[in-house]
């Protein structure tokens, strides 16, 4: 028991970067990797020891999230403005020039449909292989591909017209941060 | 090669193709401009996206998740099968959740193997295509298989006694090692902090490392703590010098899971140090 809330409590940190490329929000991450952990827990005969712990949680951590949106959708409320405003708000670091990269960056994201946005936060933000992703969703590794692969190109097209869209908003939130 | 389709690009980006495979592709693209220009999407988001987050894995985790995987009920049958040690050791730790576990007791041993908490993390090769991650000067920094102190917070467990703050460094951290002890298992040495921040607003942490042997420090747990506003005066920047810091019983309990036999004495913990934390050899 100790062992495995041990690997658990290691495993933290990268459930958090999972969970914060999902939700786009700090906070909601947070709860995420608090429910993922506590499923976890409760379901802890259902792990067979020897494989992957951390496939295990990412699993339950996007099953818990997809239930989510999913009910979050049928009340209409799907990627609402706010919650891309949130995204550029919400991170609290000092104004670097790569400001405007990560703000587009998290923003495109969030615009993703849920079933890209997963595979972007397994393979690009925890490096989880294109197998591995396959067999952590059950779904062919054509599909994780297929899926990847147009995720990668619509956040590319909206990368690269960023600059103009994101300057504005995010430097206004630049300078009432100022003391 | 036939027709290279868009998902071979990508799979080439992400270091997913054989050796065999990429080094035709890269054949192809060194005569091929149009080639290289689809491909150009999938490196930069490779690229932005892993920088994008990068960050995150650095923060400190807050006590309340390590808390709630520490407190978390667990099925009577998947216990069973486990360790008939868990009652006593739940006990423990509800009470070192509860209350502080200064200093740890000898009754604290616990014969669960950890070792295994330091094998997790196979990220593969993804780093390769990664830059450096931005906080250069910050306390951790992440490798391939997991966090590592760095900078101040190394240079402390390195070569601080517990119970003696470092200086501040320049972001105003002053760092404190509070205890070290053995691990269970592999006689490793690992060491608690406390994070003390004297800039105002900024947060205090607590955490946990033990010595790889290669010399890096990796952390096990790293937590934001509440601020001990009380203790703080105009004149009051060396106010913790005698205290260790901030309670972290989350940090306490990880480190309960971990140790064999009780905290290293003054004597023996600086003799380690003195000798980079290598037994005296006889």
């Amino acid at each position: 028991m100790d062992e495995i809330r041990s690997r658990m409590i290691e495993l933290l940190p990268r459930l958090r970067r999972f969970a914060f490329a999902l939700t786009g929000d700090k906070d909601k991450a947070d709860d995420l990797v608090q429910d993922t952990c506590e499923r976890a827990l409760a379901h802890l005969d259902q792990w067979k020891p020897g494989t992957s712990l951390d496939s295990w949680m990412y699993r339950i951590a996007q099953n818990i999230w997809v239930d989510h949106h999913r009910s979050r959708k049928s009340h209409g409320g799907e990627n609402t403005l706010d919650e891309v405003e949130n995204l550029i708000g919400q991170d609290g670091r000092s104004v670097t020039e790569s400001r405007l990269t990560l703000a587009a960056v998290t923003e495109g994201i969030a615009r993703l449909p849920a079933e890209q946005k997963v595979l972007v936060a397994m393979v690009c933000v925890e490096g989880v292989s294109y197998k591995e992703a396959a067999s952590i969703l059950d779904i062919p590794i054509g599909t994780v591909m297929s899926r990847l692969s147009r995720a990668r190109q619509t956040l590319y097209a909206s990368l690269i017209e960023a600059p103009q869209q994101a300057a504005e908003p995010v430097a206004v939130r630049a300078a009432s941060r100022e003391r | 090669m036939g027709q290279v389709t868009d998902e071979i690009l990508m799979a080439y980006a992400d270091g997913e193709l054989s050796p065999g495979e990429a080094e035709a592709l890269e054949e192809l693209l060194s005569r091929d401009a149009t080639l290289r220009m689809r491909l150009a999407p999938f490196v930069v988001t490779r690229r932005e996206i892993a920088n994008t987050f990068e960050p995150t894995l650095e923060e400190p985790v807050p006590e309340h998740l390590v808390a709630a995987v520490l407190r978390a009920p667990v099925p009577a049958r998947a216990s069973k099968a486990s360790t008939p040690a868990r009652e006593s050791w739940i006990d423990r730790t509800l009470a070192a959740i509860g209350a502080t576990l200064f200093p740890h007791g000898a009754s604290l041993a616990t014969a669960a193997s950890v070792a295994v908490l330091f094998t997790a993390g196979a990220l593969g090769g993804w780093l390769a295509t990664r830059s450096a991650p931005p906080q250069e000067a910050g306390l951790i920094s992440t490798t391939g298989s997991g966090l590592i102190a760095s900078g101040a917070l190394a240079h402390a467990l390195e070569s601080t006694p517990s119970g003696t703050a470092s200086a501040a460094d320049i972001n105003g951290a002053a760092i404190v090692p509070i205890m070290s002890f053995r691990q269970a298992d592999s006689d490793g040495i690992c060491r608690e902090y406390r994070v003390r921040n004297t800039e105002q607003g900024e947060p205090d942490y607590a955490g946990l490392a033990c010595r790889a042997d290669d010399g890096a420090w990796r952390v096990a747990v790293h937590v934001e703590t509440q601020k001990v506003t009380t203790a703080r005066t105009e004149t009051g920047a060396t106010s913790y010098q005698t205290a260790t810091g901030p309670n972290a019983p989350a940090v306490d309990a990880v480190a309960d899971t971990l140790i064999s036999g009780d905290a290293l004495g003054r004597d023996e913990e600086r003799a380690l140090l003195e000798n980079g934390w290598r037994p005296a050899s006889s």
